[in-house]
């Protein structure tokens, strides 16, 4: 039985995977040819360990799945457990797609903090799973927001890195994950609209949880027209993206922390 | 002194307004297609504006938790705005489609299903929130019971007697419930409702088990049941269907052409 004691055992292994892939892949050098050998041996094997560190959290998540009998997607460490992998995975395609060299460093930087995160706090052995969620809905609705939020957060690291360097206009990069963490966002508010019908009787009841997914949407489809207009500087869609970014965290767990949303009816994963 | 009257505006009077509105918009449109109004309905800058405005709406309902001001004037006066703006960035849209000659390959599904979609969510919750009823009833087991009370208080008979039959609540170590569940009959016929699976009544209206006695768990004498009336809900469906094949879209197509140079 894989429960969260022996998540240590995964987590380093998957950490030290992470860290090595991202080790590699940045120390090619700009100037190398893409489709020169050294080149091409650096990224098959940061790849291949990106693969690794993924294998090993996804071991981790069956056997957790197996040993909890419900779908391990219900308490913040839960959350964090699937956002580390997905990050883990958003950072790896983006490197697939466009050789940033830096990217993985952060993708695994973000996983990392999350992972830390899960094995510090101790509050997250619940095994319950209220009525409320035992719903067909309960695993898109969340792995889809996940999913989201890690592509987010790649774009989020893109965005930085434009406010800070002059050199590589990252926008272009930024415009696909928006795109495709937009599109994810879309899917988890409207499962999140009619499970809210079929559950509570409503699509839509400003809960803080709902307020702050719309404020998180409202953010990024903004950021969408303002691309698609070819309107806004560099520096202020960056900040469009880091102020987004911030909204999803909100969304995600501030709204814990925030005296004005503690009546949310979204409380199993505090 | 903020709150909109949405009540004054029930069926007939939202759909006679809904007309007029969607009448007006196309008028405008088709008449006075230069005047600045139009023009800035079409703007790049109205479109920022009511997402802004919006934006803006949201994170100040998320910051302070008051949720009247999604029902006060408000959020009437965005909400409306969006939904004009929508509409005419729609009415441009077909235009260009249709000015082209509108080939099925050359229709540009993902606009279309994003901004008719969006509307169509939009629209049937702004203009059909005036018929919408929510209403509790504690059941007894084996009474009879038509007395409800809507969400401020106001009691209300309902056309018809529920009974709670049989109630089953079943909970992990600890207390937590794991299960519960109600068998009625509601007018008539027999029913088992659980959280996440309400009964359908009617067109538009159907029975949720809320909760029951908590403090007393398995031994509750009563249970609390929701009867939520939302003659507007299967639009709602559509407006969603809509927007989430627009965002299939959104993930298989990605960014324009425009937007990457």
């Amino acid at each position: 039985m894989i429960t969260w004691s022996n998540f240590i055992w995964f987590a380093v292994p998957a950490v030290a995977l992470a860290v090595g892939a991202s080790v590699v892949s940045l120390c090619a050098n700009d100037h190398w040819s893409a489709s020169s050998l050294r080149y091409r041996r650096r990224r098959s094997l940061a790849l291949a360990m990106s693969f690794g560190a993924l294998a090993v959290l996804t071991a981790f998540i069956v056997g957790l799945w197996m040993s909890l009998e419900r779908p391990p997607m219900r308490t913040m460490g839960e959350t964090r457990l699937w956002y580390s992998f997905f990050a883990i995975l958003a950072g790896l395609l983006t490197y697939l797609k466009w050789r940033y060299r830096w990217i993985m460093s952060f993708s695994t930087m973000l996983a990392t903090v999350f992972i830390v995160l899960n094995l510090t706090r101790p509050e997250i052995h619940d095994q319950t799973l209220m009525p409320a969620l035992q719903s067909a809905w309960f695993i898109p609705h969340v792995t889809v927001y996940m999913f989201s939020y890690s592509l987010l957060g790649c774009a989020f690291i893109l965005a930085v890195a434009g406010l800070f360097t002059r050199s590589q206009n990252v926008l272009p990069a930024a415009d696909t994950l928006i795109y495709i963490g937009t599109a994810f966002l879309t899917f988890g508010m409207l499962s999140g609209m009619l499970w809210a019908k079929h559950a509570w009787g409503h699509y839509w009841g400003w809960d803080p949880k709902e307020t702050w997914a719309l404020v998180t949407w409202l953010v990024y489809v903004l950021y969408i027209h303002l691309r698609v207009t070819g309107r806004g500087s560099r520096g202020m869609l960056c900040f469009l993206l880091i102020f987004g970014f911030a909204c999803l965290q909100m969304c995600w767990w501030g709204i814990n922390y925030l005296p004005a949303a503690q009546d949310s009816i979204h409380i199993y994963n505090r | 002194m903020w709150a909109f009257p949405a009540d004054f505006f029930s069926f007939p009077l939202n759909l006679i307004f809904m007309i007029m509105w969607i009448v007006g918009c196309a008028m405008l449109w088709k008449h006075c297609r230069k005047s600045l109004l139009v023009r800035f309905l079409l703007a790049p800058a109205a479109t920022f504006i009511s997402i802004g405005l919006f934006l803006v709406l949201c994170l100040v309902v998320g910051f302070t938790g008051w949720r009247w001001l999604a029902a006060s004037w408000f959020s009437f006066v965005i909400t409306l705005l969006l939904q004009t703006v929508l509409l005419f960035v729609i009415m441009r849209g077909w235009r260009r489609q249709t000015a082209t000659g509108a080939r099925l390959g050359s229709i540009r599904w993902r606009f279309l299903l994003l901004h008719v979609g969006l509307l169509t969510v939009v629209g049937s919750s702004f203009w059909g929130a005036p018929d919408n009823q929510t209403m509790r009833m504690k059941a007894y087991a084996g009474v009879p019971c038509n007395e409800a009370y809507f969400m401020d208080g106001r009691q209300t008979w309902l056309p018809y007697d529920i009974v709670l039959e049989d109630f089953d609540v079943q909970e992990y170590p600890g207390g937590v419930p794991s299960a519960f569940r109600a068998e009625v009959v509601v007018d008539g016929v027999s029913a088992t409702i659980e959280v996440n699976d309400p009964y359908t009544r009617a067109f538009g209206e159907d029975v949720y088990l809320v909760g029951y006695d908590a403090a007393a768990g398995p031994e509750s004498s009563y249970c609390i049941l929701e009867i939520v009336r939302e003659p507007w809900k299967y639009i709602t469906v559509a407006g969603v269907v809509m927007l989430l094949a627009g965002a299939v879209l959104l993930f298989v197509s990605g960014p324009s052409k425009r937007a990457e140079s």
